[in-house]
């Protein structure tokens, strides 16, 4: 590449509004969580006693273990069973088949639609006592799949995972499919001409194209497994949902940062250190995936 | 486009994503259904056709809580807000991914960084910093915001700009082209793909967006169209037929972006330019 | 691309004049404008309202108000106090929480006292923004509460009545549940919802220990605690809030009964509006679950109102608000507004069904505020019950073992 200077007039501005408006704010927030403070007034100073809290107080750390498992699990599903989903549909929407223009707007429109309009529609859907599920399996009889829906210990997980997955599985595919779309013709035509099939031609033509936006996606997918919070929240509540089995590492962070919190104040210290933890993970998770995908695909 | 055959695999592929789909369409077209329903047939008549088509919600929203009002301003600010998050974005993400130099791997974790916290934490310190420049309480503080909210669009820009060929590159160099006209002139249009898809997705992040205009748009008179569908949500039972009929404004605007911005238009150009 | 260029500039002229109007402009020619904050979009139409007699009697003055979202609310103020740009009056809970000691604390609070007139206010009242002996905000004749709605056609229909006593009342339920409808529709998903309904059974059961542990004299390790919470569980178990009330949420829960689904649900005394909003062919009524002897418990807590932040610009014009907000005539404003119950003489309560509500001979705190007033330095008792009592009716956690936690997180200075 030529003239090495140059990409310090395309990087300088970008990095000045980035380095202000938002890693500023980061250094002020990851400096409070060494403070018990409540965000107002006086800041005593407490060093790591947040953080011991977090990792080893009983009850909260027993909340802490959860939330992180609810995310990791989450994480599990959107990397390994939602990109698979999201490259399948990409594909398919690639290939034109019948509809493709139609289904592109409705996988993605769900994407649209507010967090709150979400949670409203999960009532509509899952209320045992109104909604359209419940009320349309007893009316054909099959009374064996009434449940409480989200009132179940056992299902609530899950299901919340299918109503966020069916809200954001478009941003994937979009950015999926328009990687799709820069697949260079010739060699495409080249595959065909040698007799290779739809299958063969995706797996080995198609898909090393892909590196981009698969990179992409799973690392995207991944951060926001890791800092879920909009849909839980509407759906669960702030403190989890039943048996805390809708709770995540940003649900914990706001409701002990701003809700009637831990030490009986909106307490910014701790919650800081909340979210420091957090970071701390996705960072971690972040550097290994970056570290293992130059390695796979030498950049 | 390459032949294909339509055989029975495509066929069973339409029909599963049919099925799909089906559920957003009975969703949202239940939504909409519902936005022309007295409260009354919403409560005892809620997923079935209106027994009467009333008219009564959209008036109430668009005419009485002059909510248009918030339309227009979720407007303006959502498209200034989206051009100027392209441009920087996609100028950083250029820089970052085009020219090797030291420390690039570090800068690129850096530019990460602002997906990974929750931005409530540091509310505060914002909020200090937007009032030093006089920005809270208006359009151009957000403009800023959003686009110094840029690490979703300058992670999708870079990992496509690091793959595009450097034949390119070195073509319209001998060409006797500046670095900055390369950008623009070259680069830019064959990323059509990957700026609609940045585009539409963060169009509706933040025309969605809920949290910062809560602080930094505290004015009712600048209230975007999401704050002000909240104030339905919030008295949920009691307006939910203004919710309905609210939200089905909200889809508009996306919808048409997302349609008028379809790629029939630009697909061709990119295997155009590519082919050497 | 030149396009989106030129599209960026024309844009840029329609942002100046935003801009512009943008700026925070504190003086309109003669016109001071004053800002105040409310904490939920249920309030603006009192607010509103209010506001506007106000500006009517004081021409000079313009206030703005701005609603924030209950769930942010205190995080939004704090910052705006700490960045020094706070609004000329705000709400905040009052004693109600540790609001008004941390918000004196830091000299955020303009000293009412003798400024503004609530003379007519009672005691109960008055403690809710009193602080160290003075007054720092302005007294709310709402009161909340809550009660027991009933469906009157559906209890026409069937003959059912009011009860008079516990046993009536347990009686009612069994009676209702084998008719076929919901006795009592519950969000079992909702921790809130689950503490409006604890809150009366507790009171009907055991007011007593109520009135101890008002007093600093009984604990929460009590078995009068534990027994209010192992009814309200067999009450689930019995099917008496709907078989599958744990997938139910608070929306959920006002939609069965609005439908005719559920008989009755416990519900806050605010909801009486919505209630009657949803369905406004349904006749409602109310009642207060009696205790076992026939004594018509209620739980109440009393509303607070707005403070003055001790930097305002204008403290003359922003005072003269602050005695409008607290004047009779405001409050009526406000209870009409929100169909409340009020508790201030001279201000009649905002309807037919308030009154039903208010029909009570006992006065009792509420449990929650119990957790609050007594709760130890550093810990929070409140936490703990909001988190975990939803747990309860899955048996993840047992009473006996969750009043012993929580007693760990009180203080007991009189006993």
């Amino acid at each position: 590449m030529t003239k090495p200077k140059a990409y310090i007039g395309f990087i300088t501005p970008g990095f000045i509004l980035y380095t202000v408006f938002m890693i500023v704010p980061l250094g002020f927030a990851i400096y409070y969580s060494f403070f018990s403070w409540s965000g107002m007034g006086a800041m005593d100073f407490i060093g790591f006693d947040n953080f011991k809290r977090i990792f080893f107080e009983p009850r909260m750390s027993g909340i802490f273990r959860n939330a992180l498992g609810n995310n990791f699990r989450y994480m599990a599903i959107a990397v390994f069973v939602f990109i698979p989903i999201q490259i399948g549909m990409a594909y398919l929407i690639h290939l034109k088949i019948h509809g493709h223009g139609f289904f592109r707007l409705m996988i993605f429109l769900p994407y649209v639609i507010s967090p709150s309009i979400v949670g409203f529609f999960t009532l509509l859907i899952f209320d045992p006592n109104i909604g359209m599920l419940n009320n349309l399996f007893i009316s054909l009889g099959w009374t064996q799949l009434v449940s409480a829906w989200f009132g179940s210990s056992n299902i609530a997980f899950y299901l919340l995972v299918s109503v966020i997955g069916w809200n954001g599985i478009g941003v994937g595919m979009v950015i999926i499919l328009a990687n799709m779309k820069n697949i260079p013709e010739d060699v495409i035509e080249a595959s065909i001409i040698d007799g290779a099939s739809v299958w063969q031609r995706f797996w080995r033509v198609e898909l090393p194209f892909l590196q981009p936006s698969i990179v992409n996606v799973v690392v995207l997918s991944s951060i926001f497994a890791l800092t879920q919070f909009d849909i839980p929240f509407i759906v669960g509540g702030l403190n989890g949902g039943i048996d805390g089995k809708l709770d995540f590492l940003n649900l914990m962070f706001f409701r002990y940062t701003f809700g009637d919190a831990y030490f009986g104040e909106t307490a910014l210290g701790f919650g800081a250190a909340i979210s420091v933890v957090v970071f701390s993970i996705i960072f971690v998770i972040a550097l290994l995936q970056k570290f293992v995908f130059n390695r796979l695909f030498n950049r | 486009m390459y032949k294909r055959r339509q055989g029975i695999g495509s066929w069973i592929a339409t029909i599963v994503l049919i099925l799909y789909c089906l559920i957003a369409v009975v969703l949202i077209g239940n939504m909409i259904i519902s936005s022309f329903k007295t409260k009354q047939d919403l409560l005892f008549n809620t997923f079935g056709f209106p027994t009467k088509i009333s008219f009564e919600n959209y008036r109430q929203v668009l005419i009485k809580d002059s909510l248009y009002k918030n339309f227009l301003n979720s407007i303006i600010l959502t498209m200034l807000s989206i051009v100027s998050l392209i441009f920087f974005s996609s100028m950083t993400a250029y820089g970052l991914s085009r020219y090797q130099f030291k420390g690039r791997q570090a800068l690129e974790l850096y530019f990460l960084l602002g997906l990974m916290f929750p931005i409530q934490i540091a509310i505060l310190p914002l909020f200090i910093i937007m009032r030093t420049l006089n920005l809270t309480n208006t359009f151009l503080g957000m403009i800023i915001l959003y686009t110094a909210n840029m690490s979703f669009s300058l992670f999708i820009f870079s990992q496509f700009f690091k793959d595009l060929p450097a034949a390119l590159h070195e073509s319209a160099v001998i060409d006797g082209a500046s670095e900055l006209t390369i950008f623009w002139r070259i680069m830019m249009p064959i990323s059509k793909p990957v700026i609609f898809t940045v585009m539409t997705v963060s169009f509706v992040q933040i025309w969605n967006d809920f949290y910062l205009p809560l602080v930094f748009l505290g004015k009712r008179s600048l209230h975007t169209l999401t704050l002000a569908i909240y104030q339905y949500l919030a008295n949920f039972l009691a307006y939910w037929n203004f919710v309905f009929a609210a939200a089905t404004l909200a889809l508009i605007p996306v919808i048409i972006v997302f349609l008028v911005f379809s790629d029939q238009i630009i697909s061709g150009l990119a295997a155009g330019s590519i082919k050497e | 691309m030149k396009k989106v260029l030129v599209f960026f500039l024309f844009s840029l002229l329609l942002v100046f004049p935003l801009f512009a109007a943008g700026q925070k402009a504190t003086l309109e020619g003669d016109q001071v404008v004053l800002t105040i904050w409310e904490h939920t979009p249920q309030f603006e139409l009192p607010l509103r309202n209010t506001l506007e007699r106000f500006m009517e009697k004081n021409p000079d003055i313009k206030v703005e108000y701005e609603i924030k979202t209950p769930d942010n609310y205190l995080s939004l103020l704090t910052t705006a106090i700490q960045a020094g740009e706070a609004p000329d009056l705000f709400w905040h809970h009052g004693t109600a929480t540790t609001d008004m000691a941390n918000l004196t604390r830091q000299g955020a609070l303009m000293d009412l006292t003798g400024k503004i007139d609530v003379k007519a206010y009672s005691q109960m009242s008055r403690d809710k923004v009193t602080w160290e002996g003075k007054l720092y905000q302005t007294p709310a004749a709402t009161i909340d509460t809550r009660a027991a709605f009933y469906n009157k056609d559906l209890f026409a229909k069937h003959g059912w009545s009011v009860p008079k006593t516990f046993a009536e009342f347990e009686t009612l339920l069994a009676t209702i549940k084998k008719a076929g409808y919901i006795p009592l529709s519950l969000a079992g998903r909702d921790n809130w919802n689950i503490l409006f309904l604890f809150e009366p059974i507790l009171a009907a059961m055991h007011p007593d220990w109520i009135i101890e542990a008002t007093a600093g004299k009984a604990r929460i390790d009590d078995p009068r605690v534990v027994a209010a919470m192992e009814k309200m569980i067999e009450w689930g178990k019995k099917g008496y809030y709907g078989d599958l009330f744990l997938g139910v949420d608070e929306a959920g829960q006002y939609l069965a009964f609005s439908r005719g689904q559920a008989a009755m649900t416990v519900a806050g005394s605010w909801t009486t509006t919505t209630l009657e909003n949803n369905n406004p062919d349904m006749k409602i009524g109310a009642f207060q679950i009696p205790t076992r002897d026939g004594r018509k418990p209620i739980v109440l807590t009393y509303a607070a109102g707005f403070s003055v932040y001790s930097k305002t610009k204008y403290p003359e014009q922003a005072i003269r608000l602050a005695n409008y907000l607290a004047s009779i005539e405001s409050q009526q404003i406000w209870v009409d507004g929100l169909g409340a119950i009020a508790g201030l003489e001279g201000v009649t309560s905002g309807s037919a069904l308030a009154d039903e509500i208010a029909d009570a001979n006992l006065e009792l705190e509420s449990f929650y505020n119990i957790l609050v007033l007594g709760h130890a330095e550093g810990k929070s008792p409140t936490k703990v019950w909001e988190e975990d009592n939803p747990k309860l009716f899955t048996g993840t956690v047992v009473p006996r073992d969750f009043v012993k936690t929580l007693d760990s997180m009180m203080d007991y200075p009189n006993l």
